[in-house]
C-alpha cells in the first residue's frame, strides 16, 4: 500500500544573482517525501543539497517550482503564513545541533512549543516522553555547554519532533559526531519515521546512513537522481553495540562453538579477541 | 520568546551589567541636572517665598523679583498703607548687583531694608544680628563654609565696603546669594533718595486678598499689584527660563546617551545572537515575537537603571549638599514622571535599530553551521 506523501515538490528551482554572476543552485528538482519513510539525499559538496533542503523546510522561497505540504500548497503563501507552517509541520535537525545556549536541555525540547495553541504547558507530557525515550532524563536540567556531542543531537531531534510534525528534516545530522553517538542519532531516525510516521529527510555525506533508508537520492549540479535501494542485515557490534551490516562488513569473527560476532571496525574486533583471551586465560 | 531573551540576557550577565551601568549612570546625569536646575530655581525664590506677604507692591509692569529693577516713589507706601483691608506695607529697597568676597564675586540679591522693616529682613539667623546697622551686611552662612567668612570681615557690594554683621540660613545658592544690608546704605551706592522697590502687604484678619489686589489697583496708580502666589510663580517661572536651555541641552545630552547605551544594548544582544535569532525563526517564530522580546528586554533594563539611579540620587544628593553646601538639589513627582516618560520612550525608539535588525535575520542562517 502506498504511503500518503507529505510534501510534493515540482519544478523546485532556486538560483541566485542576476546576469554574469547568476548561480542556479537547484534546477527543476520533483521529489515527494511520504509517511513512515527515510529518503537520504547525498552529493558532493556544492551540490545544492542545503538549498534544497531550505526550500522544503520553507526557510528560503524557490525561483519557480511548487511545494506542497500536507496538501497546502505553500509557495504562492505570504512570509506572514511561513512562521506557521515551520512550527506546525516541519521539524529541524541541524549539523551543529543549534540549541540555545541558554535554555536548559528540557525548555530547548519545549521551545517550539511556545508558538503553538497551548503553549508550554500543554507540551509538558511530550517533552516528557521525548525525554524518556531519548535517554536525557538525568540531564533535563543541564545547559547545552555541559552536553556531549550525541546527547545535544537527541536534544536536537526531540525538539525537532515536540510539535508532531509530519516532516522532519536533518542537515548532515551526524557530521558532527563520533562513530557512536553518529550511529545513536541514525538509530533515533529509523525508529522516529517508524514509530511517530513522520516523513523523513536527511541530507548526508555519511555512508552508514545509506544503510538505514528507504530511499537514496543523488544530488549533483542542482538535480536529483534516485538511486537503486540496498538490502541490508543488522548485527550489534558486542564492542561499541554500533549497528554493523553483517553483508558488507569487513570484520568479522566465529567462535568455536559456532558464533559469528560482527564488528564496525578493527579495533573493535581486536578488542574482543584479546579479552576473550583474557576470559579463557583465568 | 520573552522567556528565552531573558535568559540569554541574564546568561550574558556582565555585558547586561555594563548597559544597566550605563544607563544607569546617564539617567543620573539627566536627574542630577534637574534636580540642581530645580533646587536652584527654588533656592532663587527662596526670599519672596520666606517673606510670604498677602500682597505685592512694585513698579508698573514688573511682575516678579528675579533680576527685575524696581522703582517706586516712597509716598506710595503711604498711599497703599492708606488702602481700606491694608493692615501693613513694608517697603524694601532692591537690586542685583555683584558682592566680592575674599577675591570672588558673588551675584546677589541686595536687600535694603529701613529700621522699621523687621519684616522683610532674614528669617533665621545662626550668628551675629538679625538687623543691620549702617556700613554693616548680613550674610548667608554658607559663605562662613565656603570662603572663612567670619564675623567682622569685609566685603565689597558695588565698590563699597561693609562689614559682616551677621550669618543668616538658607539665604545661599549659586545663582543669586540674599544679603541685606540698611536702606540708606542701598541709596549711596544708587547715589539716589526718596525710593522703594517693593512693598510687602499684609492686610487686615477677614479680609481677602483679591479684594484688597483690586483696591490698590483702582487707589494707587502706576503700580503692579499681585497676590503672593501670583509673584511667586511668576518669579519662579523666570528663574527656570534663564537656565532651562541649558539644563534642558544637558538633559538632552544624558538622554541621549541613554538612548544611544540603550541601543547598543538592543544592538548587541542581536548581532550575538543572529544565529540564535534565526534558530527561533526557523521553528516558526515571528518577527513580532521576537522584537516584542527585545522591546521587553530593553524596557527591563531601562526600569532597572531608571529605579537604580533615583535611589542612587535620593541617597546622595543630602550627601552632597552636605559636602558642598553651594550646591541646592531637589527632586520632585512631576521631575521623576517626566524623566521616566522619556527614558521610556527613548527605550523604545532606541530599540529600533534591533527592531531593523531582526527583521533581517534570515531564518535560513540556522542552516549554516
Amino acid at each position: 500500500m502506498k504511503k500518503p506523501v507529505v510534501l510534493k515538490a515540482e519544478g523546485l528551482t532556486k538560483t541566485f544573482g542576476q546576469g554574469e554572476t547568476k548561480v542556479c543552485a537547484v534546477r527543476g528538482i520533483d521529489i515527494e517525501l511520504s509517511k513512515g519513510e527515510i529518503t537520504l539525499i547525498m552529493g558532493p559538496s556544492g551540490s545544492g543539497k542545503t538549498t534544497f533542503v531550505s526550500m522544503l523546510g520553507t526557510l528560503l522561497r524557490p525561483t519557480s517550482g511548487s511545494i506542497v505540504v500536507d496538501g497546502k500548497e505553500i509557495t504562492e503563501l505570504p512570509e506572514s503564513k511561513m512562521p506557521e507552517i515551520r512550527a506546525k509541520n516541519i521539524g529541524f535537525i541541524f549539523q551543529s545541533f543549534n540549541l540555545l545556549d541558554a535554555l536548559t536541555v528540557e525548555e530547548n525540547i519545549v521551545f517550539p512549543a511556545r508558538v503553538m495553541p497551548g503553549g508550554v504547558k500543554k507540551a509538558k507530557d511530550r517533552a516528557d516522553v521525548l525525554i524518556d525515550r531519548f535517554s536525557l532524563s538525568h540531564r533535563r536540567k543541564a545547559l547545552p555547554g555541559y552536553l556531549s556531542g550525541g546527547e545535544k543531537q537527541r536534544v536536537a531531534i526531540a525538539r525537532a519532533l515536540i510539535n508532531r510534525p509530519s516532516i522532519v528534516l536533518a542537515d548532515e545530522p551526524t557530521g558532527n559526531l563520533d562513530s557512536r553517538s553518529g550511529q545513536e542519532v541514525l538509530m533515533a531516525l529509523y525508529d522516529l519515521s517508524r514509530d511517530e510516521n513522520c516523513a523523513v529527510l536527511v541530507v548526508s555525506h555519511d555512508p552508514r546512513v545509506e544503510e538505514m533508508v528507504d530511499r537514496i537520492m543523488w544530488l549533483e549540479d542542482g538535480k536529483l537522481a534516485d538511486r537503486k535501494e540496498t538490502y541490508h542485515e543488522w548485527a550489534v557490534d558486542p564492542v561499541c553495540k554500533m549497528r554493523v551490516d553483517t553483508l558488507t562488513t569487513d570484520h568479522k569473527v566465529t567462535l568455536d562453538n559456532g558464533m559469528t560476532y560482527y564488528f564496525c571496525s578493527i579495533r573493535c574486533q581486536q578488542r574482543f579477541i584479546s579479552e576473550k583471551k583474557g576470559d579463557d586465560t583465568q | 520568546m520573552i522567556f528565552w531573551i531573558l535568559k540569554t540576557a541574564w546568561r550574558q550577565k556582565l555585558s547586561l551589567l555594563a548597559s544597566m551601568a550605563g544607563v544607569t549612570s546617564a539617567l543620573i546625569l539627566v536627574i542630577a541636572l534637574d534636580a540642581i536646575f530645580l533646587g536652584e530655581s527654588n533656592k532663587i525664590v527662596n526670599y519672596p517665598k520666606h517673606m510670604q506677604p498677602d500682597i505685592w507692591v512694585m513698579q508698573k509692569g514688573v511682575k516678579n523679583m528675579h533680576m527685575a529693577t524696581t522703582f517706586l516713589s516712597e509716598w506710595v507706601e503711604d498711599e497703599v498703607q492708606a488702602v481700606a483691608g491694608v493692615k501693613r506695607a513694608t517697603p524694601i529697597l532692591y537690586i542685583n548687583s555683584m558682592m566680592a568676597v575674599k577675591g570672588r564675586e558673588l551675584f546677589s540679591y541686595i536687600v535694603g531694608l529701613t529700621r522699621e522693616a523687621k519684616r522683610a529682613g532674614p528669617w533665621s539667623v545662626s550668628a551675629g544680628k538679625s538687623m543691620p546697622d549702617r556700613g554693616e551686611v548680613l550674610v548667608p552662612q554658607t559663605l562662613e563654609k565656603l570662603f572663612g567668612l567670619e564675623l567682622g570681615d569685609a566685603v565689597n557690594i558695588a565698590e563699597k565696603t561693609f562689614t559682616v554683621a551677621g550669618f543668616t540660613h538658607d539665604t545661599f545658592s549659586m545663582a543669586n546669594t540674599v544679603v541685606f544690608i540698611q536702606k540708606s546704605d542701598l541709596e549711596d551706592i544708587l547715589k539716589t533718595g526718596g525710593f522703594i522697590s517693593y512693598l510687602l502687604v499684609d492686610i487686615e484678619a477677614g479680609e481677602k486678598v483679591d479684594v484688597v489686589t483690586e483696591r490698590i489697583r483702582k487707589e494707587v496708580r502706576k503700580v503692579s499689584v499681585l497676590s503672593h502666589q501670583e509673584f511667586i510663580n511668576n518669579d519662579f517661572k523666570m528663574a527656570m527660563m534663564m537656565g532651562v536651555e541649558l539644563v534642558s541641552f544637558m538633559s538632552m545630552i544624558g538622554t541621549a546617551l541613554a538612548s544611544l547605551i540603550i541601543a547598543f544594548t538592543g544592538y548587541t544582544l542581536v548581532a550575538r545572537n543572529r544565529k540564535e535569532i534565526a534558530i527561533a525563526k526557523s521553528m516558526g517564530f515571528r518577527n513580532s515575537d521576537i522584537y516584542l522580546a527585545i522591546i521587553i528586554q530593553t524596557m527591563l533594563v531601562v526600569v532597572i537603571s531608571l529605579t537604580a539611579s533615583f535611589i542612587f540620587c535620593v541617597i546622595a544628593i543630602p550627601l552632597i549638599e552636605t559636602a558642598a553646601p553651594q550646591i541646592s538639589m531637589q527632586l520632585s513627582a512631576e521631575m521623576v514622571g517626566r524623566i521616566a516618560s522619556v527614558a521610556i520612550i527613548s527605550g523604545v525608539l532606541a530599540s529600533l535599530i534591533p527592531a531593523y535588525l531582526t527583521v533581517n535575520v534570515e531564518p535560513v542562517n540556522a542552516m549554516r553551521v
